[in-house]
């Protein structure tokens, strides 16, 4: 025997044994309740020798058996640890996952150098009303001259496409012109070669490109390419360099294929660059933005007397990182942390309340060791140690969901979001910092509550050995947690439930025409080949004729792509422009065909007929008409703002809702018609047929190459199709809304059984009794479940006036529900507690089920 | 007195409502010896068993005079609280 504690403990139990078959048990028995009587030997020779160690290290070793002890609890009832761990892995790897999508989009800086540096300059109207002419060529060289001081680069681009060839087929290419050095002073990596230099923006140079890494791919990824050409519509290009990938330039607009250089004269390619890009200014170190816009504003004033074209415009400095969303995503995107937010405090109450429940056996023996000495910070640091492992134990499983669930969350994001992020959504190391910094959190909160809660335990509750686990505070401690549990969830489902709601609304909206029956290219033309409207407009007459032809096809019709004019009041004449003017109104001109092939519903008056093109006739939508005037609007007139056209009302549709289902970029439709021999350079051609759509894009597509093939379609699906991808956002955000809500749901649920089950248990006593005296079995149910219940129905009461608070926010994210649509806070609050009954009713059954003569003899 | 005699004497005195978990007072014996309160030495026990005994110091006997003093103080105060609210 060489270690004296373990000497002492044996003896004590072989005492003890003794005493025990003197009492008439049998040796073996007598010594397995000698051993159960002593305790968890394994602690207490570890606090019997812990502080006979060298004083240096006895800290850490300590902690190091306290996680030692831990372990072994777990070890000891795998069954509670698989439950805990899953809790808590469930709210880690919930919040994980959103953080990694909500990061991609939103937190995580820019990917440029200096990126907290970058502004834009934004031109911005001083009227609410007006166009915004965007930066126009003219004025930027006189910017760049002036703010030297302010600014240490800079980087003006812009978006535009073009079409690479071989002669046999044509590829449409997404192309950004951007000035030279952009990528040193953005830290934008090469894989090859070089970047733009100044020399290939001077005039008479080469044109030179830069390939984006997936078009390099695309072309065999051969290194060799770099000193090649290739042939784009505008001409021959020479490769320089090749981007390594992985950072998005510009933030917003999906992959480049390829930058060519903006010349110094502000064109590229050959012609001017339009300007629908962005002017970015980094500004020198230790300038700040609200110094920059002060000079900004006078060297605006200056500008604007040397250039009249300036009048009436201020230049905004904002931070390029703040378009990086629209407010309707960053609304969303904090209604969903909100969400997990309430997710991971839901899990974390229910781990509480297991180790609560688990814990109060444990409470008389913490007792006991502070009224004998016990330090009680000794004893605060082991239960945090042990709520520690629990919550690392917790972040390994959230992991594993984390790595899952954001590969999922990444496979049903709709493009249209990640669109404008400069990161894709993939698990990376700030997402993995995030799950372990959660996984501290609720290890804390799991250590440091039930810690609180022993050491402000009275200690002579626990020494006089009263069951302290069903002492009042503690069961008022493990009901308030649950009616909060029940509440944060309900909040979530009565949120999830308006969401849906909203979501159904939105797709049974009858989108006004007969999209079932229609396929829909879009198709740009080559500014370079087809160089005015009669051209353009002879070859979608050649397109429409090789189309009709065809057996499957009913008609064929087209529509220049729809656009917006904003800024303009709507007018009636004769009367004042109405309140609550739309931001913008989407227009469209037509083919005089177009309301017939694509199945408008005409209320009133007539369709475009062909002699009206070049009148002043216009279709509109009823709810332009009813905005208008208040009886009928046929032969009425109207204009866009003061200085536009009077416009005559031939005929209101029912519906038209050309931007989707959702109207909320622009509630009114306006259309014109459109001129036979003129076509705009976006056109969508719509093929009408007698059977199922799909069949025709094959059609379709062979018709165009047939006329050119060196001309790509743009999009191509059925009108459906379309349909579908305008709600994939609405669709993803509904999705994402009732996966959680469901999470939290069946969380609380089974925060609710966990502790009916335990009052349950604890009280077999109290319920025998009352059986024993004569309460039937349905009594003492009646009476669980209600107690179950009530905690519940507060909960629930709770949570709706949660929704209701939050109401706002939800308002914006709403499509025809009110926030406090009764139909569903009632349905939800109904669904709630049903759940709930079910999670009351097994415990209570089970109290039902105990044999009263047995439980009392028990105890 | 050995562990088990010092347990014995324990559950006699408060009929055995102190120690729900007999080894716990080992880790306090422990700490009271490492103190100096009290003295240990290894013996043999009328069963002929190998066995630990402890005795209390000189110091052991000042420290459990002020620790009973405030105890006696604590109860005091408590139970005129306890007292108190049961009055109102």
């Amino acid at each position: 025997m060489t270690d004296p504690a373990e000497e002492e403990i044996r003896h004590h139990i072989l005492e003890r044994a003794d005493a025990l078959v003197q009492q008439g048990w049998s040796r073996a028995d007598a010594l397995r309740e000698a051993t159960r009587r002593f305790g968890d030997v394994e602690r207490i020779h570890h606090e019997m020798t812990r502080t006979r160690r060298p004083r240096m290290t006895a800290p850490l070793r300590s902690v190091g058996s306290d996680v030692r002890y831990a372990l072994r609890t777990v070890r000891g009832s795998p069954g509670f640890a698989v439950a805990l761990v899953a809790t808590l892995a469930l709210g880690i790897g919930a919040s994980s996952s959103i953080f990694a999508v909500i990061d991609a989009l939103l937190l995580r800086p820019l990917p440029y150098r200096g990126a907290d540096r970058l502004v834009e300059f934004n031109h911005a109207p001083l009227q609410t009303s007006g166009y915004t002419p965007g930066n126009t060529a003219t004025r930027i060289p006189a910017w760049r001259e002036v703010a030297t001081d302010l600014v240490d680069g800079w980087v003006v681009w812009s978006l535009d496409r073009s079409v690479r060839t071989d002669g046999q087929s044509a590829e449409e290419l997404r192309i950004v012109a951007v000035t030279p050095g952009a990528d040193r002073l953005l830290g934008i990596p090469l894989l090859h070669g070089r970047g733009f230099m100044p020399d290939d923006a001077g005039p008479g140079s080469e044109e030179v490109a830069i390939l984006g890494r997936g078009f390099y791919e695309r072309l065999g990824s051969d290194p060799g390419i770099v000193g090649r050409t290739i042939r784009l519509e505008s001409g021959p290009v020479t490769v320089v360099g090749v981007l390594r990938g992985g950072v998005r330039f510009p933030t917003w607009g999906g992959e480049t294929d390829l930058w060519i250089p903006i010349r110094d004269d502000f064109t590229s390619a050959g012609r001017p660059v339009p300007f629908a890009g962005g002017f970015w200014a980094r500004l020198r170190p230790g300038v700040s933005i609200l110094q920059a816009q002060e000079r900004v504003d006078v060297l605006a004033a200056a500008l604007q007397e040397r250039e009249p074209l300036d009048d009436g415009w201020a230049v905004q400095l904002v931070p390029v990182g703040a378009y990086r969303m629209s407010a309707d995503r960053r609304q969303a995107m904090w209604t969903l942390s909100a969400t997990v937010a309430a997710i991971f405090l839901i899990a974390c109450v229910n781990g509480i309340n297991l180790l609560l429940v688990r814990s109060s056996a444990r409470g008389r023996e913490l007792g006991v060791r502070i009224a004998v000495g016990g330090s009680r910070l000794r004893i605060v640091r082991q239960l945090w140690i042990e709520g520690l492992v629990w919550g690392l134990l917790a972040g390994v499983a959230a992991l594993g969901l984390t790595v899952l669930a954001t590969r999922a969350v990444a496979a049903i994001v709709p493009w249209i979001v990640l669109w404008s992020s400069p990161y894709a959504i993939e698990l990376e190391a700030r997402t993995l910092v995030f799950t372990f910094s959660a996984s501290l959190a609720v290890g804390t909160m799991l250590g440091l509550v039930p810690a609180l809660h022993v050491l402000g335990e009275r200690g002579l509750a626990a020494i006089a050995g009263r069951p302290s686990d069903d002492a009042p505070d503690r069961r008022r401690l493990r009901t308030t947690l649950v009616t909060a549990q029940v509440a944060l969830s309900m909040t979530l489902l009565a949120a999830a439930g308006l969401f849906a709601r909203s979501f159904a609304r939105l797709v049974h909206e009858d989108p006004g025409f007969e999209y079932d029956r229609i396929a829909l290219a879009r198709i740009g033309l080559s500014p370079i080949r087809y160089q005015d409207g009669i051209a353009r407009a002879d070859f979608f007459r050649r397109l429409e004729e090789t189309l009709a032809s065809h057996a499957r096809v009913a008609a064929v019709t087209r529509a220049d792509s729809r656009g917006f004019r904003s800024g303009a009041a709507l007018e009636p004449e004769g009367g004042p422009a109405p309140a609550n003017q739309p931001y913008r109104v989407p227009v469209s001109s037509v083919a005089a065909n177009y309301l017939d092939v694509m199945g408008f519903q005409l209320l009133a008056g007539r369709a475009f007929e062909p002699a009206d093109a070049n009148s002043d006739a216009v279709v509109i939508d009823r709810d332009l008409a009813t905005f208008l005037w208040a009886g009928s609007a046929v032969g009425r007139r109207f204009r866009l703002g003061e200085d536009g056209e009077w416009m005559t009302v031939v005929g209101v549709v029912r519906d038209l809702r050309l931007m989707g289902r959702d109207q909320r970029e622009g509630p009114y439709q306006i259309l014109y018609p459109a001129a036979p021999d003129q076509a705009g350079t976006w056109v969508d051609v719509a093929v009408r047929t007698t059977g199922d759509p799909a069949g025709l894009l094959g059609v379709i597509r062979e018709a165009v190459h047939a006329l050119d093939p060196e001309q790509p379609i743009w999009r191509l699906s059925t009108a459906a199709e379309a349909l579908a991808e305008e709600e994939a956002e609405p669709r993803f955000v509904v999705t994402l809304m009732s996966l959680l809500a469901a999470i939290a749901v069946a969380l609380a649920a089974v925060g609710l059984y966990g502790v009916m089950a335990f009052s349950v248990a604890r009280r077999g006593r109290e319920l025998a009794v009352r059986m024993a005296l004569g309460a039937d079995a349905r009594n003492v149910r009646g009476m669980v479940v209600g107690e179950g219940m009530l905690v519940a129905t507060m909960g629930v009461a709770l949570g709706l006036a949660g929704a209701l608070a939050a109401s706002r926010t939800l308002e914006q994210l709403l499509y025809h529900v009110q926030p406090h649509d009764p139909a569903t806070l009632a349905m939800a609050a109904s669904l709630f507690l049903v759940i709930a009954a079910a999670a009351t009713v097994l415990p209570a059954r089970r109290a039902t089920r105990v044999n009263p003569a047995e439980t009392l003899r028990r105890d | 007195m050995h562990g088990f005699q010092v347990l014995g004497w324990i559950g006699e005195a408060t009929s055995g409502e102190l120690l729900p978990e007999e080894g716990a007072l080992y880790p306090a014996l422990h700490r009271m010896e490492r103190r100096r309160w009290l003295r240990a030495t290894w013996g043999v026990s009328d069963k002929g068993r190998r066995a630990k005994y402890y005795e209390i110091t000189t110091r052991g006997r000042a420290a459990l005079a002020k620790a009973t003093r405030e105890w006696a103080r604590y109860v005091n105060a408590v139970g005129k609280v306890v007292i108190a609210e049961e009055g109102a």
